[in-house]
């Protein structure tokens, strides 16, 4: 079941990739021009807190496997995850205090849609490890640091496309 | 722990500093085909990392494995046409 919705998720942003991909084609120096006001090192520091998280999620289910308490690995997860929607919360403050919101024009439109979007997943993930961490079998840690891979996967793939790739 | 998890984890820290370094931190100059190549395909490489390593995509079955590689290989290509078309 698990399977099936992140595929199903997964096809949801690979359609928001090529559209964000299509748009920049149509207005690329409009796309770069607004590009040129994200936060790519905030960017880049959300992206080395979520990799983080995804692999203290996978040494959870390596310790469980083990024999191993996984309640510390999945904590640090779920604190990592806190700590990357954090960094969202620090660029979007950004772009408000300088009057960039989701109607400025396309790119911010989908700039918005996307990473909020996928914070919203963030948050999901978060409280999925936090209920795994109360009931910790092996299958329900499987499922949960799945999905949070997940999410992971799509960030890996939203942070070059929307931060740093340009024509 | 060791083994591939921690592996992928130092690999995928090594290739986020790789892909801002090609993608430059505050620049805007064009990247040109080869730094979109080059960018798409770092990205795609960290993708199948999470895959394997964290996902552990090797104990699934075939037909899940050639799904979400395929999904990678697919969306990176598509990507680097829509922007390597309009490059200057």
């Amino acid at each position: 079941m698990m399977w099936i919705l992140i595929l199903g998720e997964l096809g949801v942003f690979g359609a928001f990739f090529v559209g964000f991909a299509v748009a920049h084609a149509l207005d690329p120096t409009g796309f770069e021009a607004s590009q040129a006001r994200v936060g790519r090192v905030l960017g880049g520091i959300a992206t080395v807190v979520l990799v983080t998280s995804g692999w203290s999620a996978a040494v959870a289910l390596q310790r469980k496997r083990a024999g191993l308490d996984p309640g510390p690995a999945l904590i640090g997860s779920m604190v990592l995850g806190l700590a990357f929607l954090g960094t969202k919360a620090v660029d979007y403050a950004d772009k408000f205090a300088h009057g960039i919101d989701i109607d400025t024009n396309t790119f911010w439109t989908l700039y918005f849609l996307m990473t909020g979007f996928h914070a919203m997943h963030v948050v999901l993930g978060v409280v999925i490890i936090g209920i795994i961490y109360f009931n910790d079998s092996l299958e329900n840690i499987e499922t949960g640091t799945a999905f949070w891979h997940m999410v992971d996967l799509i960030w890996v793939l939203l942070y070059p496309l929307v931060y740093l790739l340009r024509s | 722990m060791t083994g591939p998890p921690a592996r992928a984890w130092l690999v995928l820290l090594a290739l986020t500093g790789m892909a801002m370094w090609t993608g430059g931190p505050n620049g805007s100059s064009p990247l040109g085909v080869l730094g979109i190549a080059a960018l798409v395909a770092v990205s795609g490489f960290k993708a199948v990392l999470i895959l394997r390593d964290f996902l552990e995509l090797g104990r699934a079955r075939a037909s899940w494995r050639i799904a979400l590689y395929g999904y990678v290989a697919v969306l990176g290509g598509a990507i680097f046409v829509a922007y390597a078309a309009v490059a200057g």
